[in-house]
C-alpha cells in the first residue's frame, strides 16, 4: 500500500478516525501497532514475520546487553548485530555474493546456491533502526525499552517503516511515552507536508519518470544534449520521489501526533560533497557517521585513516542501496569525492570569517553549480542498471553533444520536462532567500497558503500520470 | 484585514471548485466530441421532451441504430427519445434510465440495445462510465458503484473517484490545458447550447451517414486502400475507411462473454422491468461478413444470454433480428454500426415489436354462415363472392381471417368484435374441416383456431 494509493487513503482514514476516537494512550499505541502490521502485511504477509523477528530479537538482546558485564557486553552486541544483519544478508546480499563467487569457482566444482527470494520491502530501513537501538543501548545513550508495545511500535511505525527516514530510538521512544494532546500545529504541518509530498511524487517525479525511462532504456537513440536533459530529469526525479515520500511520512506522523526528523535540506544547494551528504538522506548519512564512521575512528587517527574511513563508509552507503556493482561504484564515487574534498580543505582551510560580497556570492554559486553537476554524474551511475550502462550514458553525453543536438532540446515534446525542471530550479533559487517549506509549516491555517494548496490538489488531479509508478526507494 | 481577505478568497476558490466539479458547472468547459457532452446534451433533450412514452438505452449501437423521428411517425400513440451513449456500459444505461424517470414521467416502455462489446471483459468499464457521467453524478448514483464494481478493491477506487471528483476530470483538464484557446471558444458555444430551449415538437437527432461496408473486402487490406485514396486526394473517403479500419482493429480478437456483465445485466433488467410496463431487449446486429471480429460462437453465446435474461422477466421481450439483415452489407457502415438504411429497418423491427406487444390477445369465438356446401356459393355479396363472418374479441384494425393458411381479404370492425372476409371459391371446393384463424398482419400475432366445416 504505497502512500499515493487509494487503498492507503482508506486505510489511513480508518486508522486516523479510530485513533482520534480512542481516548486511552495504550489503546492508541496498540491501534497504531496493529495498523502498522496490517500496512506491512499488505505488501507481503510472510515478511511480517521478519518484522516480528527483528522486534523480539532486538528487544530481548538490548536488555541482555544492558545487564551484562563489561567484558562480555561487546560480544553480545556483536552477536546481536549479526542476528540483526542476518535477514538483510540473506534477502539482499546473498544473491549478489553467491553470483560473484560462483564466477570465481572453477567449473565442475560445488557452486553456491541461489535463493531467488523477493527483497522484503523496507528491510534496509527497519534493520538500521534496530541496529541503531542496539548500539545506543550498548553505549548507554538509551535505556533498553521495557514496554514491548512501545518498542514494537518504534520498529514497525508505518509512516517510516518501508522507506524511512531512519529514526533513532532516543528521538522516538520518548514521544511514545509522552501524553499526546491534540496539537493544531501538528495538524496543519501534517496536512501541508502530505500535500506537498503528494505533489512532488504525483506531479513532478512521476511525470519526469516518463522521460527518464525513455532516455535510460535506449541511450543510443538520443543526442548528447538530450541525454544530459535526461540526467537532469533523473536528478530532480529521485529528489522529488524520495523527499516527497519523506514529506508524506513526516506529515502522516504529524497527523498522528509524532514528529519525525527532517531527511532532506535542499541538497542541490550544497557547495561541496560533504555539505551534500549533510543535506541528502540526512537520517542515513548521520546514521553512518554515528555508527560506522566514528567507531572506525572518524577523523581522529590521521589523514590516511580518515580517508580510508570516509571511503569505507561511502562504500557501505552504496551497498546499503543495493547489492550490485553499480551501487558500489556509486558509493565509491562519493567516497572519492569526499576524500578529494577533504584533501582540498586540508590544503585550503575555510577562513574563520566567511567572506561576503559579489565575489563570494559568485564563488558560492559556481560551487553549487559544480556540486550539482557532480551529483548529476553520480545519479547516472545510480540509475543505470549496470556499470557498462552508466559508462555508455556518460559517453553519450560527452561525445554526442554539439550545436545541432542542442537544437533537439527545443522539441515541443520536451516542453513539460523543461517546465518541471524550470519550476524546480526556481524553487531552489527562492529557497536561497528563505526556506519556503519551513515557512509554510510555521503558518498555521494561513488562508493564502490554503488557497495555494487547493490549486496543488487540482494540479495533482490534472497532471497525475495514468500508469502506476513505484517509489524508487521502495527497492532498498 | 489581510487574513479576512485571504479567507474570503479561499472560500471563493473552494466554492468555485465545488460548483465546477460537483454541481455540473464543468459542462460549459466540455469539448464537443466528448461523451460527457453527449450525455449532458441528452439530459437537456430529455428535459424538453416530457411527453415521451418510450426511451432507448444503449451504447453507440443504440445512438446510431435507432431513428426516433421515424419511430414516432410509425408507432401510433408512442413517442420515443434516444438516450444511447457511445461507449456507454451498464452504469451509463442505468443512469440514463434514471434520467428518463426524472425528466420524462410518461415513459412506460424502454428499449435496451446490447452491443457485442458490452458483453466482453477488458478495460475498466465502470471507470470509463464514471468519466462519461462526471458532470452529472449525484449522491444517488453511489449505490450503482456497489452494483457495478468488479471487486472490493475496485469499489474503493471507484468510491475515491466518485468522492474526489477532480480525479475524474483529469484527462479532460489535461486536454483543456493543452488547448485553452479552443476550449475558450467552446465555452461560449456551450453556454448557448445548454441553455437553448428544446420543445416537444423539435425533431430528435439522427445519424445521417449512409455509406456501407459493401465492396470493402477484407478489412485487413484497408490500409493500402486508405493510402491510395490519400494519394488521390480523396480524404473524405479515406477518413471513412480509416474509421472503419480502426473500429475493426480495436475489436478484432478472441472474446468470451464476461460473467460480471451478465450479473450486472440481470440487475439492470430487474430494475427496468420493475419500473416500466414493457422492456424490449435486443442484441445490436453485427455484420456477418466480418467474421474475424466477432466469432459466430461468441455472438451465439451473447444471444443465448440475452434470451435467457429476457425469459426471467414477464414483461421483458427479446426482439429477434433476422439473419438476412445481418448478412446484408447495405445495412452496415462498419462491423457493429448500422447506417441510415439499416437503422430505418432496425427501427421498423422495434416499431413492430412494440405494436405487437401492445396488442391484446385476439380470440376467435364463432363464425358463420354454417352449412357451407362444397363448390357452392354462400352468403353471396354484391359482386357474387362468398363471404364469412367471425365473432371476435380484440381483433386489431389490421387483423385478417386465415383459412387453411391462406389470408383472406378481410374487414375488421373498429370495435374488434367482428371480422368479415371474402372466401375464394377454390378454398371451399372440396368437403372437409379447415382451420380458421385470425392473424394481425403487422405483428403476425395469431388467435386460436376454429374448424370450418365444408359439407358435401
Amino acid at each position: 500500500m504505497p502512500f499515493d494509493s487509494v487503498e492507503f487513503l482508506f486505510f489511513f482514514c480508518a486508522i486516523f478516525a479510530l485513533y482520534m476516537a480512542v481516548g486511552l494512550q495504550g489503546f492508541r499505541k496498540a491501534l497504531l501497532l496493529f495498523g502498522s502490521y496490517v500496512f506491512y502485511i499488505s505488501w507481503n504477509p510472510g515478511f511480517s514475520l521478519l518484522l516480528v523477528y527483528s522486534t523480539l530479537m532486538s528487544f530481548v538482546l538490548a536488555r541482555v546487553i544492558s545487564g551484562a558485564g563489561a567484558s562480555v557486553r561487546r560480544y553480545i552486541l556483536a552477536f546481536a548485530i549479526a542476528l540483526a544483519l542476518l535477514p538483510l544478508f540473506y534477502f539482499k546480499y546473498w544473491e549478489f555474493i553467491s553470483a560473484n563467487l560462483n564466477v570465481l569457482i572453477p567449473a565442475g566444482r560445488f557452486k553456491l546456491p541461489h535463493t531467488g527470494v523477493l527483497l522484503p520491502v523496507g528491510i534496509s530501513f527497519f534493520t538500521f533502526n534496530v541496529l541503531g537501538y542496539l548500539i545506543d543501548c550498548f553505549r548507554g545513550k538509551v535505556k533498553p525499552e521495557r514496554n514491548l508495545l512501545d518498542y514494537g511500535l518504534y520498529v514497525a511505525f508505518f509512516p517510516y517503516l518501508v522507506a524511512g527516514p531512519i529514526v533513532r530510538a532516543y528521538e522516538f521512544l520518548p514521544q511514545l511515552k509522552a501524553k499526546r494532546e491534540f496539537n493544531p500545529q501538528f495538524l496543519w504541518s501534517g496536512m501541508a507536508l502530505v500535500l506537498m509530498g503528494l505533489f512532488k511524487k504525483l506531479v513532478l517525479s512521476d511525470n519526469l519518470s516518463v522521460y527518464v525511462n525513455r532516455f535510460y532504456s535506449g541511450p543510443g537513440g538520443f543526442s548528447g544534449a538530450e541525454l544530459l536533459l535526461g540526467a537532469y530529469a533523473f536528478t530532480v526525479q529521485i529528489y522529488c520521489d524520495f523527499s516527497g515520500y519523506t514529506d508524506m511520512a513526516r506529515g502522516l506522523a504529524y497527523l498522528l501526533g509524532y514528529e519525525l526528523p527532517v531527511n532532506f535540506n535542499l541538497p542541490y544547494l550544497a557547495k561541496n560533497p560533504r555539505e551534500f551528504w549533510q543535506r541528502w538522506h540526512i537520517s542515513l548519512s548521520s546514521w553512518l557517521r554515528d555508527y560506522v564512521y566514528i567507531p572506525l575512528g572518524g577523523s581522529r587517527r590521521g589523514p590516511a585513516r580518515t580517508y580510508t574511513n570516509l571511503f569505507a563508509v561511502m562504500l557501505i552507503c552504496g551497498l546499503w542501496h543495493g547489492a550490485s556493482w553499480h551501487f558500489i561504484a556509486w558509493g565509491a564515487y562519493y567516497g572519492v569525492l569526499l576524500v578529494l574534498y577533504r584533501m582540498y580543505r586540508k590544503a585550503k582551510p575555510v577562513p574563520a570569517r566567511a567572506a561576503s560580497g559579489l565575489a563570494q556570492k559568485s564563488k558560492d554559486f559556481l560551487s553549487v553549480l559544480l556540486m550539482f553537476h557532480l551529483s548529476v554524474a553520480g545519479w547516472i551511475i545510480f540509475k543505470a542498471d549496470t556499470l557498462g550502462g552508466a559508462l555508455l550514458y556518460l559517453k553519450g553525453i560527452l561525445f554526442r553533444t554539439d550545436l545541432g543536438s542542442i537544437s533537439l532540446l527545443f522539441k515541443a515534446s520536451y516542453l513539460p520536462l523543461a517546465a518541471i525542471l524550470l519550476i524546480f530550479g526556481l524553487y531552489n533559487l527562492l529557497n536561497l532567500r528563505v526556506n519556503l517549506k519551513e515557512a509554510v509549516l510555521r503558518q498555521r491555517f494561513n488562508p493564502y497558503i490554503s488557497t495555494a494548496f487547493l490549486f496543488l490538489v487540482i494540479a495533482m488531479a490534472v497532471f497525475k500520470v495514468d500508469e502506476k509508478i513505484q517509489f524508487i526507494y521502495f527497492r532498498f | 484585514m489581510l487574513k479576512k481577505t485571504g479567507w474570503i478568497s479561499f472560500v471563493s476558490v473552494l466554492a468555485f471548485f465545488i460548483m465546477l466539479f460537483y454541481f455540473g458547472l464543468y459542462k460549459y468547459l466540455l469539448a464537443g466530441n466528448s461523451a460527457s457532452f453527449v450525455l449532458e446534451d441528452l439530459r437537456h433533450v430529455a428535459m424538453g421532451h416530457r411527453d415521451a412514452t418510450l426511451v432507448v438505452l444503449g451504447d453507440s449501437t443504440a445512438a446510431e441504430g435507432f431513428r426516433p423521428n421515424r419511430f414516432n411517425r410509425e408507432a401510433i400513440g408512442e413517442k420515443a427519445v434516444n438516450l444511447g451513449v457511445p461507449g456507454g456500459w451498464l452504469f451509463t444505461f442505468h443512469k440514463s434510465h434514471r434520467l428518463a424517470k426524472k425528466y420524462m414521467p410518461g415513459v412506460k416502455k424502454v428499449v435496451l440495445f446490447l452491443g457485442p462489446d458490452n458483453f466482453r471483459a477488458g478495460g475498466d468499464r465502470l471507470r470509463s462510465d464514471l468519466e462519461y457521467n462526471k458532470t452529472s453524478l449525484d449522491l444517488a448514483d453511489a449505490d450503482l458503484l456497489w452494483d457495478y464494481s468488479g471487486s472490493f478493491k475496485e469499489l474503493c477506487k471507484d468510491l475515491f473517484l466518485f468522492t474526489f471528483r477532480p480525479a475524474l476530470f483529469s484527462r479532460d483538464m489535461r486536454d483543456l490545458v493543452e488547448n485553452p484557446a479552443g476550449r475558450a471558444r467552446r465555452f461560449t458555444e456551450n453556454i448557448k447550447w445548454f441553455n437553448r430551449k428544446v420543445s416537444d415538437d423539435d425533431p430528435l437527432w439522427e445519424d445521417t451517414r449512409d455509406y456501407s461496408v459493401c465492396g470493402t473486402g477484407d478489412p485487413e487490406d484497408l490500409p493500402a486502400r486508405i493510402d491510395s485514396l490519400i494519394r488521390d486526394g480523396n480524404r473524405a473517403e479515406a477518413a471513412r475507411y480509416k474509421e472503419m479500419y480502426d473500429g475493426y482493429m480495436i475489436r478484432k480478437g478472441d472474446k468470451r462473454p464476461n460473467p460480471f456483465f451478465v450479473k450486472g445485466l440481470l440487475k439492470l433488467l430487474g430494475e427496468l422491468s420493475s419500473q416500466y410496463n414493457k422492456v424490449y431487449l435486443l442484441n445490436a446486429p453485427v455484420f456477418s461478413g466480418f467474421g474475424k471480429v466477432y466469432s459466430p460462437q461468441y455472438l451465439q453465446e451473447t444471444e443465448i444470454i440475452s434470451k435467457a435474461m429476457a425469459s426471467l422477466f414477464p414483461n421483458v421481450i427479446f426482439i429477434e433480428i433476422p439473419q438476412g439483415f445481418r448478412d446484408n452489407c447495405r445495412n452496415f457502415m462498419d462491423v457493429v454500426h448500422v447506417n441510415k438504411t439499416g437503422a430505418q429497418k432496425l427501427t421498423d423491427f422495434i416499431v413492430n415489436a412494440v405494436a405487437a406487444s401492445g396488442i391484446k390477445k385476439m380470440v376467435l369465438k364463432d363464425y358463420g354462415p354454417r352449412g357451407i356446401k362444397a363448390g357452392q356459393a354462400f352468403n353471396i355479396q354484391e359482386h357474387g363472392e362468398s363471404a364469412i363472418w367471425a365473432n371476435t374479441e380484440n381483433a386489431t384494425a389490421s387483423a385478417v381471417l386465415v383459412l387453411n393458411g391462406v389470408p383472406l381479404k378481410s374487414v375488421a370492425f373498429p370495435d374488434g368484435c367482428l371480422v368479415t372476409a371474402i372466401v375464394p371459391a377454390e378454398l371451399v371446393k372440396r368437403p372437409g374441416k379447415y382451420d380458421l384463424q385470425l392473424m394481425d398482419r403487422r405483428s403476425n400475432m395469431k388467435s386460436n383456431k376454429l374448424k370450418l366445416t365444408v359439407q358435401k
